[in-house]
């Protein structure tokens, strides 16, 4: 599986851009993204990476949010304010161990759960853009995420 | 045929005789004793079973087919055996715990390989007199994915299963459906390319994946660990269709004490290894896998100008490599191996002179078609310190070749396997016979059980006390094709020539299974 390289590009080295939202509330030209996700075990912390174009998502480039969410309970939920509207994916992994990144096996396979949005799944690697894409309009969108280990 | 033994005196011919040899006069014999005689002998409800898998025949499903078809869906018992032959050793109180492929149609689909059936574990119970049994399918992630999908959606080493069933690991597609470990609180259903998976050693319930480390989490453990005297494990797991493999070592309380990845010199594909006191022996045959996705059979190429190249990592340092060179040839299965005085390896392997499961054989067989039958028969290969490599080649034909598992790693004679008689004409599918290999003599004693019978591996059980190499039983199952039911044999192992001590007969027939263990 080569998602390891991926996942590891995406949340490590633009892990600084943070959750900051500079657009005022109310701003009916963005959108509002909330990203639930249900986990097996409740602890650790959630790591995901929002993307807004295919290559981006590919590896080659970097994401329009990334965040670290501390999981207390098996249900966790994070809100994106002021996202344009457009074509969005999420790539999301829980850091059991806590230690900001993804663990692979010896052979590159994840120890730890992967998630995406549009419920896309992973089959031999990290599912394509056009698998995991959604639409967030003005208003309030919602993307579930489910970590299965 | 045995069954038929039962009521005859001892003085009575037996068959296979006390050596199996193969003089063309004795085969003869054999053939008239094990084959057309036998015929005669039936007992009633035998004859109608005979009867009804002749009908089968007509109708174009050939009787050995009913060793590839569906198990119960919730398993079978526990249900008492009925005794229909001899008297039980009053030492052997235990189980023989065995493991196969146990689904092979689900809605109108047929599975695509009989190696991607879900596992269904067997336990023989035997005491006193009585034995039961309790046969239950190993409830895996894959298995609920099938079930809940109504057909073969997960893919696997002969099958392709949907393009969109999700994978994210190799546990998401493991049968655990080739052999069991005892770990006393528990029992381990094995696979080959992903975790063990943990069963409650009473009811054969399932309590779920195995993660022997957080880090090595998914990493593939073979079907065939070996343990040694001491109560170590050592096994290996595939990187399939690259240059490396895994190498596992479990100390005796279960610890991982050695997980890592080693170079292998060839992308091969091979389902067993051997063990020595202090040296891992890989014997890399030349059945070569590519690169890609499931199923395997699509990526695997037998390419026998390439020979066989045996790999040697000392246990205590995988850095101390050495590499033999040996004629091409095909195996699944070695016996044991052991290390002379003079530094010299040995094993016992089933070599044939091409790969005797592929992925037309494996799909034909579930679907009841004819099959291309090649031959393993039994082999010593003897490494030597200067880097020699030979091959002694028996004329035994022999497949699930077995050891006393308390000499593992040390020098003994005896191998027992199941096979048939050299001359006779190859049976359809599977073996009809169990016999003793003595590598010190160059003999083979055997019994045979007749057409009738599709016979399975057979395992050595030490005698409680006893020390010597043939001081045991030979404890095994068979599928009596014209009773239509499974059979359970005890023999004394080192008389398999006077037949069964004991056999008992199952309410039902289940498909064929691979690999067993002894648990008292
Ligand atoms: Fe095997």
């Amino acid at each position: 599986m080569r998602s390891a390289p991926l996942f590891l590009y995406a949340l490590c080295l633009t892990g600084a851009i943070g959750l900051g939202s500079n657009a005022a509330d109310g701003d009916r030209e963005t959108g509002r993204l909330t990203l639930t996700f249900e986990v097996t075990e409740p602890s650790g912390a959630i790591m995901a990476a929002v993307f807004d174009n295919a290559d981006a998502y590919g590896g080659n480039g970097a994401p329009v949010r990334a965040f670290r969410l501390p999981v207390t309970a098996p249900t966790v939920r994070q809100t994106l304010d002021a996202l344009p509207p457009g074509d969005y994916a999420v790539r999301a992994f829980h850091d059991l161990n806590d230690d900001n990144s993804l663990n692979t096996n010896p052979f590159g396979v994840p120890v730890e759960a992967v998630a995406f949005s549009n419920g896309a799944t992973v089959r031999y690697g990290p599912p394509e853009w056009a698998a995991t894409r959604f639409q967030v309009a003005t208003g309030e969108t919602g993307q579930t995420l489910s970590f299965r280990r | 045929m045995h069954t038929p033994r039962t009521h005859r005196p001892p003085s009575a011919p037996t068959i296979g005789g006390p050596i199996c040899d193969h003089t063309p006069s004795r085969r003869t014999v054999l053939n008239l004793l094990a084959g057309t005689a036998a015929g005669l002998w039936l007992s009633a409800p035998a004859r109608q079973g005979a009867l009804a898998a002749a009908a089968a025949l007509e109708g174009g499903t050939p009787r050995w087919h009913l060793g590839f078809r569906n198990a119960p869906v919730g398993g079978v018992g526990p249900v008492p055996l009925r005794p229909i032959h001899g008297r039980a050793p009053e030492a052997l109180a235990g189980t023989l715990i065995r493991n196969g492929p146990g689904q092979f149609t689900r809605g109108d689909q047929t599975i695509g390989h009989w190696f991607d059936g879900d596992g269904l574990v067997r336990a023989f119970r035997i005491a006193g007199e009585e034995a039961h049994l309790t046969a239950r399918f190993v409830d895996t992630h894959k298995r609920r994915v099938d079930t809940a999908a109504g057909g073969f959606v997960s893919p696997g080493f002969g099958t392709a299963g949907a393009p969109d069933t999700a994978i994210a690991h190799a546990d998401d597609a493991n049968a655990a459906n080739t052999a069991v470990l005892d770990r006393g609180d528990a029992l381990w259903a094995l696979w080959e390319a992903g975790s063990p998976t943990a069963l409650d050693p009473e009811t054969l319930a399932t309590r779920g994946t195995v993660t022997l480390r957080d880090d090595v989490r998914h990493m593939p453990f073979s079907a065939h660990p070996k343990i040694d005297p001491r109560g170590w494990i050592w096994n290996f797991g595939l990187g399939l269709g690259s240059t490396r493999a895994f190498v596992w070592a479990l100390d005796p309380t279960g610890r991982v004490a050695k997980a890592a990845t080693i170079p292998w010199p060839r992308a091969a594909y091979i389902h067993d290894f051997a063990v020595t006191e202090r040296k891992l022996i890989f014997p890399l045959h030349p059945w070569i896998v590519s690169g890609g996705h499931p199923p395997l059979v699509d990526r695997l190429a037998w390419q026998p100008e390439r020979g066989v190249t045996v790999l040697v990592v000392d246990k205590d340092n995988f850095a101390d490599r050495r590499l033999f060179h040996l004629p091409a040839a095909f195996f699944f299965h070695t016996g044991d191996a052991w290390e002379d005085a003079g530094g010299g390896l040995h094993f016992d392997v089933c070599f044939a002179d091409r790969p005797t499961m592929d992925g037309e054989i494996g799909g034909q067989l579930v679907r009841g078609v004819a099959v291309r039958q090649d031959l393993p028969r039994l082999c010593l290969v003897s490494l030597h310190p200067d880097g020699r490599a030979e091959v002694r080649q028996s004329d035994v034909v022999a497949e699930f070749p077995r050891t006393d598992a308390r000499r593992q790693g040390q020098p003994r004679s005896s191998v027992w396997s199941v096979g048939h008689d050299a001359g006779d004409p190859a049976p359809a599918v599977g073996f009809n016979t169990v016999q003793r290999t003595d590598w010190s003599t160059g003999t083979t004693d055997c019994f045979r059980f007749g057409s009738d019978h599709l016979v399975e591996e057979h395992i050595f059980v030490p005698a409680p006390g006893g020390g010597a190499e043939t001081e045991g039983w030979l404890v095994g199952t068979s599928l009596n094709l014209a009773a239509q039911a499974t059979e359970l044999h005890v023999f004394d192992a080192a008389r398999l020539e006077r037949g069964p001590l004991v056999t008992w007969r199952a309410p039902v027939a289940l498909p064929l299974s691979f690999h067993g263990i002894w648990r008292w």
